[in-house]
């Protein structure tokens, strides 16, 4: 459980030190007073990354030269034990981080102690948003399941801005055919391990999914995943096969597309371009063929499979945060993601504009005004 | 600016080096002024003497006094074998510990379109031409991030069917991590435990 949060200048909240609670703590406020940015607060000092923002400049306050976010907490497993992590921002400087007493300069050391899950608007979309979204889905899971994921998709991210840059402006006359195969090889292993590892993860999903979608829509209708990475192998297909095989797969579908590349200047195929998509029983895509509430109770749905997906890994030791998703639903919906919230986690932050918005009572209130939280 | 010119002058050069801060930089410029004119001339001596006396080995690339430098010169060194690193400060990390007796050859960097380095700008065909002339083992030490991935594998195929002992030390070093500053156990592990490319 998180016990104690302490902020200082983080974006629009000066100074703040609030005693977390167990239960439902309910965060009101009118819209931009800082609701969000106390969710945000609590997400990023317990995983060392913001869910809003890539650069970590962004959550300093605007009139000062640093940022702390400090928070206190118990872990439970075999039996409880004390937790402290926090870091320091200083503009365009790096981070200085402290988990217990080690003190480090890398964020990536406060992930992987804490589970902690956001739930927002665009969570509601996913299923019909952008492509985009549905990879950080998978890949955040990704991160918390295989220990490797986070260092395989920054070196993913690396040799694809490497080849764009060979593809665009290098000279690609002196030894050029060695210099395509040397970045693509590169490329497809990566790219590979990716594919199988998010494959696993969405395999791993499906029953959750299942489980959540049932009760949040009443509806009878199953709910499978199928992977799109150009391919074409179903999902069972790419968690089972042989790595070696998927390369080989993988570079044959590059070779095809080589004299295109060099035309365009611009790497067309990879594991930044891969989605999924959720598909009813008989094989139709959610998006196209399935209403907006539908969409919606899906969207909803996934939410709450990383949210137990995560749980799992962490051994119950996580936290919720839902920022403002209960007014876009109608009323049955509401009830459904309440009673679930209720009975599947142990420690939930809502935020919400108006507390009549939620259908069940909270344990707990704060408001955020100015930047200002104050416990009732 | 409360310092007179020559001591701001001085501490602008020092902030200029990798990882000094304007505070450090400050802290150097009073030391030396605090110091007998002496060390002063012999900082500024060995500075220019540096610079002035050192060039790459025209064989391997590593720092040297001479046409070829002190490793390529030794006639007891293996003279079949080569360890391919990044830079010269990494066969500093080899020699620290003495497990390698065979040659180098420092690339000056990995494949990286992105910074403009292809194989004429990592010398390529001087390290083929070398290959060509009589070496049987070829060892690949330059790290493990994507770009040394790249770099191993087109020099592979650039060099075609030459026959030919190709390893690379064993991963379990960490991304990102310089060879130099590699402890020797780590070191002398990666090189006994490498692998077949
Ligand atoms: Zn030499």
């Amino acid at each position: 459980m998180l016990k104690k949060l302490f902020i200082t200048d983080f974006r629009n909240i000066n100074s703040a030190e609030i005693d977390l609670k167990p239960g439902l703590t309910l965060i009101s406020g009118d819209n931009g007073q800082g609701k969000t940015n106390f969710l945000e607060a609590l997400f990023m000092v317990s995983q060392g990354w913001s869910f809003r923002s890539r650069s970590h400049d962004d959550v300093i306050n605007w009139d000062a030269k640093e940022c702390m976010l400090r928070v206190q907490g118990e872990i439970a497993v075999i039996s409880e034990s004390e937790f402290e992590q926090g870091f320091l921002l200083r503009r365009r400087r790096g981070a200085e981080v402290r988990v217990d007493s080690q003190k480090s300069t890398n964020m990536g050391e406060l992930h992987g102690r804490y589970g902690c899950v956001y739930m927002g608007p665009e969570d509601i979309a996913l299923v019909r948003g952008a492509p985009e979204l549905r990879r950080r889905w998978v890949d955040v899971l990704m991160s918390k399941s295989h220990p490797d994921g986070l260092d395989l998709l920054r070196k993913f991210r690396r040799i694809l801005r490497q080849r764009n840059s060979w593809l665009k402006t290098s000279d690609q006359n002196f030894y050029g055919d060695e210099q395509w195969f040397a970045l693509t090889d590169i490329f497809v292993q990566l790219w590979s391990q990716i594919s199988q590892r998010r494959a696993q993860v969405l395999e791993d999903c499906i029953p959750l999914l299942n489980e959540f979608y049932a009760e949040i829509s009443g509806g009878a209708e199953d709910i499978n995943l199928s992977y799109i990475n150009g391919t074409g192998l179903e999902l069972a297909e790419l968690v089972s096969i042989d790595l070696q095989e998927l390369q080989q797969i993988l570079l044959e579908k590059m070779e095809k597309l080589k004299a295109r590349e060099q035309i365009m200047g611009l790497t067309m195929a990879g594991a930044h371009r891969e989605d999924f998509a959720l598909n009813f029983s008989h094989g139709k895509d959610f998006r196209y063929n399935g209403s907006q509430g539908q969409c919606r109770s899906a969207g909803l749905a996934l939410g709450l499979t990383a949210f137990e997906y995560t749980q799992r890994y962490f051994q119950q030791n996580t936290a919720l945060l839902v920022d403002d998703i209960f007014a876009e639903l109608d009323a049955k919906r509401r009830q459904s993601l309440a009673n679930l919230i209720t009975k599947n986690v142990k420690q939930v932050f809502a935020a919400l504009p108006r507390t009549e918005d939620l259908p069940f009572s909270s344990d707990h209130l704060l408001q955020v005004q100015k930047g200002e939280i104050t416990t009732l | 600016m409360y310092s007179p010119p020559s001591l701001e002058r001085l501490i602008n050069e020092f902030a200029r080096l990798p990882s000094i801060g304007r505070k450090s930089a400050r802290r150097l410029a009073y030391h030396i002024l605090n110091q007998k004119a002496e060390s002063a001339q012999n900082l500024a001596h060995a500075l220019v003497d540096a610079k002035d006396k050192i060039r790459p080995c025209s064989r391997c690339r590593h720092y040297s006094e001479s046409e070829l430098c002190i490793i390529c010169s030794n006639p007891r060194r293996e003279q079949n074998k080569i360890c391919v690193v990044e830079k010269s400060a990494d066969i500093e990390a080899f020699e620290a510990n003495g497990i390698y007796r065979g040659l180098y050859h420092v690339l000056g960097g990995t494949l990286s379109p992105l910074d403009g380095i292809g194989p004429q700008e990592l010398h390529l065909p001087l390290l083929l031409e070398r290959i060509r002339g009589g070496v049987n083992e070829i060892i690949f030490a330059l790290g493990s991030s994507p770009e040394a991935d790249s770099t191993v594998l087109l020099i592979d195929r650039m060099l075609g069917d030459t026959p030919l002992k190709k390893t690379r030390l064993a991963r379990g070093i960490p991304m990102g991590s310089d060879l130099e500053f590699i402890d020797e156990l780590t070191m002398l592990r990666a090189f006994e435990a490498r692998e077949q490319i």
